[in-house]
């Protein structure tokens, strides 16, 4: 390959901050607009502690990963390294399952964005939820499907910046208004705190989704060069994410105590205590969902492409039309509006069950696909291949692997036991 | 032909004749030429110069930047072994079905180089068949010859022979009851030959051996 040629191809890649930004987009969604409340309510300013457990154990299928992808420098993520460890058809089978968890999540995220956007204007109507729904999925499926990967990359940045500032504008404003009441640790149980680690656990999951974006992530264009670069991508992501969840969740045990919030809507409480409008509360949540919904689906479009590449899917995945992959934008726009349909539609005569038994069909998926391969594929590869050049090696493997295996088979079990 | 007489590491004085054809364009390029000269139950590489004088003796096959042995002994050319062990494979491919393809290659080559060269060429598919998936994937390769030794040579015996770990040598590996010692050691070397060339070279690593009768004890040293 000439110089020019490695250059041009150089030039569309996703730079170092986009790829963080792509992986905290993914993470930072709707939810961290009222869940902080949520883990207030269950242990106080505790929650903050319980939100750094929930990062440790976090942090080990971070680890984990950052060891897999310092080894193979592979677009893929779960799909390449499984693949890779084990055979091709396990690895295919993790990829076709981890694109449909994802199918799922996004579907779940366009339905959130929808119902946030209604939200903005007061409306509650089920036939706007379906179309806006449906319009959402093929927007920012048409969207993520027609941008580059460079471009992908800075709008993933700054659409996780303005999550971020309006965050920090939320979260300043409710530590201005601040009950130092609320702080008060006297109702605080064991019980609540492992609630609050149980529920906050949850809002970390997805930034694994950098990984299927290896290949395209500009090695050149830093100071950290090769294949240690992913890997310290993922450890900046997971820590900024950090940094955001200790600021959100201090400014929400600045409003609500332990035992407080009841059955009160978190919107509410945020707008009465702040001033902010619940509209624009909702324009926020909506924002960070549609923010989340787009990475989740341009990873969707993605793993298609990279399946397709090593010939685990058929060739038209690979192929492209005036630089578009027409076949991975139309059937994952398909697949998602053929969910979303029936997810949106079932909503009246289930009273909203479907959301939760398709978010957790959806999450149980991606717990299966993408999380539980994490530890036990680092740890295959440590004892059944200690020949690969491993330039980031974990520490404490013997720990770290098998406490990311552990985590992916609690979160599955969370996930089960929500419904009994 | 030209004939060479050294003491052979076993003690024992050789006389072997050399095609100075075959190694002029090895002379050529390097003043010194190593050569695999095969005796009784053991290989040895000879170093000769510009004027056939021997220069050295090692019971070790080199594997460095364009000094690998050169077989200068035998009736049947390179090409001609390789296009066999081709044809053999694709009958029965030594990845599934190993001892049926030994079988049908000792049937039809049976001297001890010969079957080096053709141990080479399998070893050289096998590592690469076994490792295909990390390659793809773009794994990178440690320069330690112990675990070469344990994860890359011996997983790939352990369905072919009997294979043994030495307690006090940890970078030796013996293989008991093997059909063909000669096309074990090929394999071997194949197998290291792969993996220099999937590192571009930077691997340096010898490969020592000793056979007595059917086992093989197979050590590796950095060079």
């Amino acid at each position: 390959m000439s110089n020019n040629e490695s250059q041009k191809q150089n030039k569309n890649k996703i730079n170092f901050l986009g790829i963080i930004a792509i992986g905290m987009t993914t993470v930072i969604g709707s939810g961290i607009w009222r869940d902080p409340l949520k883990w207030a309510n269950s242990s106080g300013i505790f929650s903050i502690l319980a939100v750094v457990i929930s990062w440790l154990l976090f942090l080990t299928a971070g680890l984990s990963y950052a060891e897999c992808v310092s080894m193979f420098p592979k677009s893929g993520g779960p799909y390449s390294y499984v693949g890779g460890a084990v055979n091709k058809k396990w690895g295919t089978l993790v990829g076709i399952l981890y694109y449909i968890g994802y199918l799922f999540i996004s579907s779940l995220l366009a339905f959130l964005t929808a119902n946030f956007t209604l939200g903005i204007f007061g409306v509650q109507d089920n036939l706007m939820l379906v179309v806006f729904t449906l319009l959402f999925l093929i927007l920012f499926g048409l969207l993520s499907g027609i941008v580059s990967p460079r471009l992908f990359g800075f709008l993933a940045l700054g659409w996780v910046l303005i999550k971020i500032v309006f965050l920090i504008i939320v979260s300043i404003l409710m530590l201005l208004n601040a009950d130092v009441a609320n702080y008060s640790v006297n109702e605080l149980t064991f019980s609540g705190f492992q609630e609050t680690i149980n529920l906050s656990i949850w809002a970390l999951l997805g930034f694994e989704v950098m990984l299927i974006f290896t290949e395209e992530l500009n090695k050149k264009d830093s100071l950290i060069k090769g294949n240690l670069k992913m890997s310290i991508g993922i450890l900046i992501a997971l820590l900024s994410i950090l940094g955001v969840y200790i600021l959100v969740t201090l400014g929400a045990s600045s409003l609500v105590g332990i035992n407080d919030l009841g059955t009160s809507n978190p919107f509410v409480i945020i707008a009465s205590n702040t001033g902010i409008p619940t509209p624009i509360l909702s324009f926020f949540a909506a924002f960070s969902a549609a923010g989340t919904c787009f990475a989740v689906l341009a990873t969707c479009i993605h793993q298609l492409r990279v399946m397709a590449r090593d010939d685990s899917l058929p060739k038209i995945f690979n192929k492209t039309k005036k630089g578009y992959h027409i076949a991975n934008i139309g059937v994952t726009i398909i697949l998602v509006v053929i969910i979303g349909s029936i997810m949106t539609l079932l909503i009246p005569l289930t009273e909203g069950l479907i959301v939760d038994i398709f978010a957790a069909t959806g999450i149980g998926i991606v717990l299966i696909s993408a999380m539980l391969p994490a530890g036990i594929i680092a740890l295959y590869l440590r004892i059944k291949m200690p020949i690969l050049e491993r330039p980031f090696k974990t520490k404490f493997y013997y720990i770290v692997f098998p406490l990311a295996i552990l985590l992916s088979i609690f979160l599955f079990y969370l996930n089960i036991i929500q419904f009994f | 032909m030209t004939s060479i007489r050294f003491e052979c590491t076993c003690g024992e004085i050789i006389t072997y004749e050399i095609d100075p054809k075959s190694i002029e364009t090895e002379l050529n390029l390097s003043s010194i030429v190593p050569i695999l000269v095969s005796h009784n139950d053991h290989f040895v590489t000879v170093y000769v110069d510009k004027n056939y004088n021997v220069r050295g003796i090692e019971r070790i096959i080199l594997v460095k930047d364009n000094e690998s042995s050169v077989v200068v002994k035998t009736k049947m050319p390179q090409a001609e072994i390789i296009k066999k062990v081709e044809k053999i494979k694709a009958k029965k491919d030594p990845s599934k079905e190993f001892l049926a393809f030994l079988s049908l290659l000792l049937s039809e080559i049976q001297e001890p180089e010969n079957l080096f060269i053709a141990g080479k060429k399998i070893g050289h598919y096998l590592w690469n068949k076994r490792r295909e998936p990390v390659i793809k994937l773009g794994a990178s390769f440690k320069i330690d010859p112990k675990l070469v030794l344990k994860n890359e040579i011996a997983p790939i015996f352990k369905n072919i022979s009997d294979i043994e770990d030495i307690k006090s040598e940890d970078k030796t590996i013996v293989i008991k009851d093997t059909i063909s010692p000669q096309f074990i050691i090929g394999i071997a070397q194949g197998i290291i030959n792969a993996i220099s060339e999937y590192m571009e070279k930077k691997f340096n690593i010898v490969l020592e051996y000793v056979m007595s009768g059917e086992t093989v004890f197979l050590t590796l040293k950095d060079s």
